[in-house]
């Protein structure tokens, strides 16, 4: 190789740079000259799954409670009935049932509050979340929307079972379908194991204004190699 | 094989045939940067910070070396480009298809539904590799203007 042919590759590669530089600036389509890292608070996924199980057993419990102060509340009452029969000397008894039964309503309302705030801070996200497989699986279970980001092709090879097909790179065109979705709901984005395009759509969502969007960045391959339900 | 490749003929319409096809390559990455940005980061090859500038300036290294093998000016330094990046793009194919990703080429357009196989890419490649290298190795050196002035004198 000569010298000559090493000078002339070197004005190539400085007439690249040029146009390169030229170009994107005047390109309406222009993209930044260095990126910026597409970041998503991966450790969190975990945790919210922890915080998932956590809302079960306490809406359980709550249930439990619910069915045993009802049950409570219908032996005070049977009782309360009994004993004003009874005599009009135990109305000081009388009083204290009441009072227990006060109580009893005070707790009730207490617990149902706080489980109200609980869902509001488990489900409240306005910035995406990435989640794993585990945490997919369970919001999936529980007949959280999925939105496949991928193109049609890819869709119609096979997707998470009722996902909705919404391509990233076709987003305008399928804005409307997005507009029409509640933005209140819980939406899971994902793409294939090997892309970004959950990530874009996740953040373009929430530009729209939803507000409890998860990233599966595991994707269609990861679902399709642990067997879940697919179409 | 050296005969082949150092016919006139033969040398004329493989220079044509790679620069158009390197310069058709270059049109849709160019318009769509971001898209190909993209495609890029999906091979998972290189650092956040590479993707964008090789998004800007990949194109147009194939619009430039295209056009110079067409017009038969700097045909062996285009050629050597050509070929690095050729080699580059058969790495970055290669690496894709054992780690198993799913990932849409970006070989002539940046649209994600015109992915193909990806092993049918690294043929291509291969086969255009082989011409530009053989075509490097019997054309004779390009001389500068300069040199060319002097050795008139």
């Amino acid at each position: 190789m000569s010298k000559t042919t090493l000078i002339q590759a070197g004005w190539i590669l400085l007439l690249t740079l040029i146009a390169g530089i030229f170009f994107n600036l005047s390109n309406p389509n222009r993209i930044q000259f260095i990126g910026d890292e597409k970041t998503v608070d991966f450790s969190t996924s975990d945790s919210l799954l922890n915080a998932l199980r956590v809302q079960d057993s306490i809406l359980k419990a709550a249930d439990s409670l619910k069915l045993n102060s009802d049950r409570r509340n219908d032996s005070l009452e049977f009782l309360n009935e009994q004993r004003v029969k009874d005599s009009t000397a135990n109305a000081n008894k009388l009083d204290s049932i009441k009072h227990v039964q006060d109580s009893l309503k005070a707790v009730k309302q207490k617990t149902e509050d706080s489980l109200k705030n609980l869902q509001n801070q488990l489900t409240e996200i306005s910035k995406p979340v990435d989640i794993k497989l585990d945490f997919a699986k369970a919001l999936f279970d529980k007949k959280y929307k999925f939105i496949d980001a991928r193109d049609i092709a890819d869709y119609d090879a096979g997707h998470i079972q009722d996902a909705i097909n919404i391509p990233y790179h076709e987003f305008d065109k399928y804005k409307d379908r997005l507009s029409s979705l509640p933005k209140d709901q819980v939406y899971v984005t994902y793409c294939s194991s090997a892309c970004d395009v959950s990530i874009d759509m996740a953040y373009a969502m929430a530009k729209m204004g939803f507000i409890k969007l998860y990233i599966f960045r595991g994707g269609w391959d990861e679902w399709k190699n642990a067997g879940f339900p697919a179409n | 094989m050296k005969k082949v490749f150092e016919n006139k003929y033969f040398v004329i319409a493989s220079r044509i045939f790679l620069g158009g096809l390197f310069m058709y390559a270059s049109f849709d990455k160019m318009a769509n940067p971001q898209a190909f940005a993209d495609i890029i980061n999906n091979y998972r090859m290189l650092p956040v910070q590479f993707v964008n500038p090789l998004a800007i300036f990949l194109p147009w290294l194939e619009f430039i070396t295209g056009l110079f093998l067409i017009a038969g000016k700097w045909v062996k330094s285009s050629l050597l480009l050509y070929s690095t990046f050729l080699l580059i793009f058969i790495i970055g194919l290669s690496q894709a298809l054992i780690r198993g990703l799913d990932i849409s080429c970006g070989c002539f357009s940046v649209h994600p539904s015109t992915t193909s196989e990806v092993w049918l890419r690294i043929v291509e490649d291969m086969f255009l590799l082989f011409i530009s290298v053989n075509l490097f190795k019997y054309l004779p050196e390009d001389k500068l203007k300069t040199e060319n002035s002097i050795n008139i004198t």
